[in-house]
């Protein structure tokens, strides 16, 4: 029985990843170049990717190499996806611990490798972030200047009031 | 969160509920535009009238055929080829004296050889049209007139000035739809008043009473008549009664003159009149509506339904206060549609329990804002009792359109479908523009409606919109997900 076919990705610094080619091709991106090019042995780049994050990035593929891939078609705007927002399984839970760079980071690259559920993943992440607190406890997390004069402040919370939960 | 792109940021908020997207639309102008962007999402207008029509599978997009007559110096021959069969024409270019002079030249018609022997419909839309143009359709068998829609006062005094050409060759006219011919006196289209065949006019235009009765008496065909405009001349204070036995369908609900308004109806016989359409304010003088012009118009509006007996269509304004006093003349009425003007003369429960007490035979409400864009929900007096009150007096209900105000959004669509559960069998169409719903709510409503109704094919739904363009596209998408989420295969329609 011959080994699984590998395949080497390149991060923007230059470091080199061998990985199984199930493991890469979580990533829609890389699965859509070797369809393109065909298999060989050059690495393929990832420009956009550094190592560090590279390496976090595979670390999820590599967990979940078996699951089944979501439709190729799959419709964007579906809803399943916002209705499920706070559950996040626990190994990913556990994965996405790291700090705020690093998940902007896997949420940059994620989206570029297009990575769907590791998108959903960190985007969930932030929103659970952002849950429950308000805007001043918000500037504080994520280091954000208000920007706003009083009376645009006061315009917005007008034009909200119609929307909230009443 | 600085680091990611707009498109990520919205990814971001998807997952947020709305109370959360407020907090983060505070935390600073960046977020703000996206974190809006996702509630305007979410809260949004949906007319769900087209797609329900569409998936019912059984109305498809009606086409019209027109000959649009573009007649051109390199095309003329051909245009010739096929203007014996032509039918109907719209005119959608200025027909210039040098090119209808070239094409009867080309035509070269023999004596009696008509160059539109089939021709029985003429559009001339906008356009303005040389002094030659009529002569292209002389002895033309046309029964169908559209004229000047729009258009600068140049445009509409050459429209006038064809219309009257047109009229003056064409005797056997049924149908004449004249907008915006409003111009100073002197212009006048006598031709109107004596068209034995004229079935259907719409005139926008200045008239005087003398011109109402020439029209009435010259025209015994005549059955459907819209006024719009205002009236010249004066009015007589006491006119004679006018016998229409022809006239079915009046709606003055655009002509500005109140006064005219009330003489014609004091004055008009017209024993077939089905609908009729009046308003007893007009919508320029709210101001000015003293207590004893509301009381002429409904005295005026009781003797015009007194003499016919059998009205049964009927659009009035809610200033003539409608009530059981006018129980005689609605026992026949069969839709009813009251325009919610002017201020201070809201419906509230009461009127319209009142009101459907009185229509025995009611089939179609409609309840609409003469300027719905200034309406606060502090203003919609209307609540879901009203939806009961119909319930147990029109029996027969099938439309029914009726904005309802509510300060509990959640309370209020269990109650609509509380009271909604009593007479949903009936449903065709609803239309229930519910301010200050939350999308969510709206979806669940919508569901129930469908599953509930088995009749409806039409809803229409407004939820409101503040201060914020949405864009087309934002619109295309959310029908787009509101089709597949409930329409597929999943509703018996």
């Amino acid at each position: 029985m011959s080994a699984a076919p590998q395949v080497t990705l390149e991060s923007s610094d230059g470091e080199k990843f061998k990985v199984d080619k199930e493991v890469a091709e979580r990533s829609v991106l890389i699965k859509n170049m070797i369809e393109d090019v065909g298999e060989s042995d050059n690495p393929i780049p990832l420009p956009n990717v550094n190592a560090s994050v590279l390496k976090k990035v595979l670390e999820y593929c590599e967990h979940h190499r078996g699951d089944p891939l979501p439709a190729a078609d799959a419709d964007p705007s579906n809803d399943d996806n916002r209705k499920r927002a706070t559950e996040i399984s626990d190994w990913d839970q556990k994965f996405i611990q790291v700090d705020q760079e690093m998940l902007f980071e896997i949420i940059l690259a994620a989206n570029y490798m297009d990575i769907k559920p590791l998108l959903d993943v960190g985007c969930k992440t932030v929103a659970n972030m952002i849950k429950g607190k308000t805007p001043e406890e918000i500037r504080k997390l994520f280091n954000i200047v208000n920007d706003f004069t009083p009376e645009e402040e006061a315009q917005i919370k007008k034009e909200n009031e119609w929307a909230e939960d009443r | 969160m600085d680091s990611l792109p707009p498109e990520l940021r919205i990814a971001v908020f998807e997952h947020l509920r709305k109370g959360d997207l407020i907090s983060s639309a505070l935390v600073c102008r960046a977020w703000r535009d996206v974190a809006w962007d996702e509630v305007m999402w979410r809260t949004f207008m949906i007319r769900l009238s087209g797609i329900l029509k569409a998936l019912s599978g059984k109305r498809g997009l009606r086409v019209t055929e027109n000959t649009n007559f573009i007649p051109l110096p390199s095309n003329l021959h051909r245009f010739l080829g096929v203007a014996a069969k032509t039918t109907s024409i719209h005119l959608d270019i200025t027909l210039a004296d040098s090119l209808v002079k070239k094409l009867l030249e080309i035509a070269d018609l023999t004596p009696g050889k008509l160059l539109f022997p089939s021709l029985s419909r003429l559009d001339c839309g906008s356009t303005p049209q040389h002094d030659l143009a009529h002569n292209l359709f002389v002895g033309s068998p046309i029964r169908n007139i559209s004229i000047g829609r729009g258009g600068s006062k140049r445009y509409a005094v050459a429209s006038r000035q064809l219309l009257s050409n047109l009229l003056a060759t064409q005797p056997q006219v049924q149908v004449i739809v004249a907008n915006e011919l409003d111009l100073p006196e002197g212009l006048g289209i006598p031709q109107f008043w004596r068209l034995p065949e004229l079935c259907s006019l719409t005139y926008c235009g200045h008239i005087t009473y003398e011109e109402w009765t020439d029209l009435i008496q010259g025209c015994p065909q005549l059955n459907a008549v819209v006024l719009k405009g205002d009236a010249r001349g004066t009015i007589p204070p006491n006119p004679n009664t006018l016998s229409a036995p022809s006239l079915r369908q009046l709606n003055l609900a655009e002509f500005t003159s109140f006064d005219l308004t009330i003489a014609i109806m004091e004055s008009i016989d017209a024993p077939h009149l089905i609908a009729l359409n009046f308003e007893a304010t007009p919508r320029h003088r709210a101001e000015e509506l003293e207590h004893s012009s509301a009381n002429r118009a409904r005295s005026a509006f009781r003797l015009v339904a007194e003499r016919s007996q059998r009205l049964d269509y009927l659009t009035v304004s809610t200033s003539i206060k409608l009530g059981v006093k006018f129980q005689a003349a609605f026992c026949s009425l069969r839709t009813l549609n009251v325009v919610d003007w002017p201020p201070g003369y809201q419906l509230d429960d009461s009127d319209v329990e009142l009101l459907s007490c009185s229509l025995p035979n009611l089939r179609r409400f409609h309840l609409e804002y003469a300027f719905p864009y200034l309406v606060s929900k502090e203003e919609i007096k209307t609540t879901p009792r009203a939806l009961n009150s119909f319930a147990r007096h029109c029996t027969n209900l099938t439309h029914l359109g009726l904005p309802l105000s509510a300060t509990k959004p959640r309370d209020f669509v269990g109650r609509i479908l509380t009271e909604l559960v009593a007479f949903r069998e009936n449903f065709k169409h609803l239309v229930l523009p519910i301010l200050d719903l939350r999308a969510d709510l709206t979806e669940q409503f919508v569901s129930f409606l469908i599953v509930q109704c088995p009749r409806l094919t039409d809803i229409e739904i407004t939820l409101r919109i503040v201060d914020r363009q949405v864009s087309l596209l934002d619109l295309y998408n959310i029908q787009q997900k509101i089709e597949r989420t409930y329409f597929q295969g999943q509703v018996p329609l």
